[in-house]
């Protein structure tokens, strides 16, 4: 493939070697990463923003509704206000609540999402590249559970404890399944490097979204799951639980909670680009990197207008009678294959 | 697959299966039911087939009460009318739960806004007011507006 | 009481919403009680407030003309369809679907806007007076009801096939909730849900009012009596109403709305001669959520006695 289609690599790059020019190799490095953090954070505040803005407006016109129109040419900027309305909020902290949990629970829920997309290929640039990184990158993502748990406690309120035992039962459950059917993937690769697996699909010439079929099939469901969308959206019940285990969440936590959201869509996003759909390293380049991550946006918006809650106990027993199963099934069969075929 | 108990003689008329429980009032099915009776009377109308309970209410005749029970048999468009006269001094009569469970919501009604005890019902609270309510507001002793 | 996320029992605490209804009714005349018939059930007025129309009608032995009587049935009917739609949008709301509660709140706010021009508001209304109507149905009115009942009919089962065909909204719905039909009528249960338990009972088959037996009203029933066994009975009942508002409006015939000695809001010439002394009268309608029942008791004056209704329980 051309070169050029990789400019999120070839950027970096070349404000690295601009930087280390103009401040010197000793400096050059970390105040690099520090930029990089930056541009981490604006990226997925961005993502948040304009993909809250898109998923609205999506959903608002299978509603045959406008979405927002007011703020901004075409209410590109309602989320915007909705953030400054966040943050302007009086922070209140439940009656005999425990203060410091309650503060450490958004905030362990939104760095995970920032610190797996160090390790995650974002296009072509990987900040940090490691052997394991989708061991990393999984294991970060399942620290959800423990974060609306800590939430949920913290509140001292009889809705967000609900609401919280519901969410982690269901959050773990769901990490199992999205675990084991990227784990199929990192079979039939070889590695546990996503940078890796991306490039083996440009080496075999297909996608692993046809060769693992099952695996792109469950991923897909428990990345569903894992972002709390439709129909597993129990957390939020609004008709059940008031607001499951953020219930007592105001002003700014909460708006945590919503970067938590976005920033979780975005990593699973590029976990399955990178793990399913050749990533960057097809002829699409790094536009189409990026134009498969809108894809998988876009369908889970369209999921969420279209589908209904499932029930909690539904839920868990699908869970752990069809798909757990399933996802150990592909793994055997994987591995079957790759014996039969190559040996070791 | 309706569980609906058939009335056995469904062409029972109301008449022949009140006799001696309940007399003849005003109208071809309506009935006046001692107090004391009004259990039977609508064991045996529910055993005749008399499955829907439509309503039970109160009246108060500012000399005397009286409850009133619409009773409903699938097979017939007609109901049946009791009516069960009280003292005014003695607002009390046998609860009916015993036949229809769902008869409990119209009783607590009928206490909860014009006092009238029901003897022996599984629930005998107020429904609508607050429980720590004093009075019964339908009475026609409390006044409201331009009249009653 | 919760048995880890099973409900265990249920007590629940009504009246919030009661509003001394009855007592209300003995402090006003007759026919200054149609407003707040209507707010019986907000969501069904036109049901409510024909129930108690005809009450009063059958205390003073007073009989609507025919056109009035095919009028108010085109309407009640098409009330029917409009709380049912609005059963619809907040079933899928409950099960976490805001879409359909959305399409469903659209078509029933194009029927709002038709109760609006012919009865003159949009929930409650006022437009059914002791011995006729207050405003005739004109044909136009008349066009514009079937024009709406034809786009209805195009676009529901549109909606109906999205919750329908998605499995999940079964899984939500069947098999849950079974009430056994001994226990329906043990319960004083009525209505869509009754039916969905098996038990036949339909004030419109059983008792019937208005020009039901003339139009060859069929009653929906289901066995199950789970939620699923309910969606289906009013889904059905949707179309059975949709089609006797089409046949009720064909059936009217030309001629006056107003009986003679029919009372308005204005100022009545003669009002008591009509009101029996010691008169009662008991009358049940089928309203969309249940049976709806009113007792009318009169000492002969222009207030009633006593007046008491049976609230629907469905």
């Amino acid at each position: 493939m051309t070169p050029r289609l990789l400019f999120l690599r070839e950027g970096a790059d070349a404000a690295y070697g601009r930087l280390a020019s103009l401040a010197g190799e000793a400096l050059a490095r970390p105040l690099f990463l520090a930029l990089l953090a930056l541009a981490l954070f604006i990226a997925v505040a961005l993502f948040a923003t304009f993909g809250g803005w898109a998923e609205r407006k999506l959903i608002a016109r299978i509603h045959s509704r406008r979405g927002p129109v007011f703020t901004g040419p075409l209410g590109l900027l309602q989320t915007v206000a909705d953030m400054l309305k966040f943050l302007r909020k009086e922070i209140i902290f439940p009656e005999g609540s425990d203060r410091r949990l309650f503060a450490l629970a958004p905030v362990l829920l939104v760095l995970p999402a920032f610190v797996a997309l160090v390790v995650v290929p974002i296009g072509s640039l990987v900040i940090a590249s490691s052997q394991y990184s989708l061991v990393i990158a999984l294991a970060l993502l399942s620290m959800g559970p423990i974060a609306m748990l800590a939430g949920a406690w913290a509140s001292n309120s009889k809705f967000s404890t609900l609401g919280g035992l519901r969410s982690a039962g269901m959050a773990m459950s769901y990490e199992a399944v999205l675990a084991l059917s990227a784990a199929g993937v990192a079979l039939s690769a070889g590695t546990l490097d996503i940078a890796q697996i991306a490039q083996r699909q440009a080496d075999m010439g297909v996608w692993f979204a046809l060769t693992q079929p099952l695996a792109f099939a469950l991923f897909l469901i428990a990345a569903v799951a894992s972002v709390e969308r439709n129909p597993f959206d129990l957390l939020e019940a609004e008709s059940e639980l008031v607001g499951g285990w953020k219930t007592e969440y105001g002003g700014v936590y909460f708006s945590l909670t919503l970067l938590a959201e976005y920033g979780k869509l975005l990593v699973t996003g590029c976990l399955f680009a990178s793990l399913f759909l050749g990533g960057w390293t097809d002829a699409g380049g790094d536009l189409g990197f990026l134009a498969k991550v809108l894809v998988w946006a876009i369908l889970m918006f369209s999921i969420r207008a279209s589908a209904v809650r499932m029930r909690m106990d539904a839920l868990l027993a699908k869970v752990w009678r069809a798909l757990v199963p399933l996802a150990l099934l592909n793994i055997v069969v994987t591995l079957g294959v790759s014996f039969a075929l190559g040996g070791g | 697959m309706s569980e609906i108990p058939a009335g056995a003689a469904a062409a029972q008329d109301p008449a022949a299966i009140l006799a001696g429980i309940a007399t003849p009032g005003k109208g071809a099915r309506a009935f006046a039911v001692d107090r004391k009776r009004i259990v039977d009377a609508c064991a045996a109308l529910h055993r005749a087939g008399f499955a829907h309970l439509c309503l039970i209410t109160g009246i108060d005749w500012r000399d005397r009460w009286e409850v009133v029970y619409h009773l409903v048999r699938l097979e017939e468009p007609e109901p049946v009318v009791l009516r069960v006269a009280l003292p005014y001094g003695e607002a009390r009569i046998p609860s009916v739960a015993s036949v229809w469970p769902g008869a409990v919501w119209h009783e607590r009604e009928t206490y909860d806004l014009l006092g009238i005890v029901f003897e022996g019902s599984p629930d005998p609270r107020r429904i609508l007011l607050p429980q720590d309510y004093e009075g019964f507001p339908l009475r026609k002793e409390v006044l409201y507006g331009n009249r009653s | 009481m919760l048995d880890a996320e099973t409900v265990v029992s249920l007590d629940p605490d009504v009246g919030y919403i009661h509003r001394g209804i009855e007592k209300l009714a003995e402090n006003r005349m007759y026919f200054k009680f149609t407003p707040i018939a209507n707010k019986l059930d907000y969501i069904a007025a036109a049901a409510w407030e024909h129930l108690y129309i005809s009450c009063v009608e059958r205390l003073i032995g007073l009989e609507p003309p025919e056109r009035a009587v095919c009028a108010r049935m085109a309407m009640v009917e098409l009330q029917r369809v409009v709380s049912h739609l609005f059963w619809l949008g907040t079933l899928s709301m409950d099960l976490g679907q805001p879409t359909i509660f959305v399409w469903a709140m659209r078509e029933r706010e194009r029927l709002l806007d038709v109760f609006e021009d012919i009865m003159g508001g949009r929930m409650t209304y006022g437009w059914m007076i002791i011995g006729g109507l207050r405003d005739d149905l004109t044909p136009g009115q008349a066009a514009r009801i079937l024009a709406e009942l034809d786009r209805l009919e195009k676009v529901l089962p549109e909606y109906l096939a999205a919750t329908e065909r998605d499995g999940l909204f079964r899984e939500r719905l069947q098999g849950v909730g079974a009430i056994s039909a001994r226990d329906a009528l043990a319960y004083g249960l009525t209505g869509p849900a009754a039916r969905a338990s098996g038990v036949p009972y339909d004030v419109r088959a059983h008792a019937p009012y208005l020009r039901y037996t003339q139009l060859g009203f069929r009653m929906v029933t289901r066995a199950a009596g789970d939620c699923w066994a309910r969606y289906e009975v009013r889904r059905d009942e949707m179309r059975e109403s949709m089609r006797l508002v089409r046949a009720a409006l064909a059936l009217m015939p030309e001629g006056p709305i107003r009986a003679q000695g029919a009372m308005t809001l204005r100022p009545p010439v003669a009002l008591s001669m009509a009101t029996p002394k010691d008169g009662e009268a008991f009358v049940r309608n089928e309203c969309p959520r249940g049976e709806g029942a009113i007792m009318l008791v009169s000492d002969g004056s222009n207030y009633p006695s006593r007046s008491s209704r049976s609230c629907a329980r469905g």
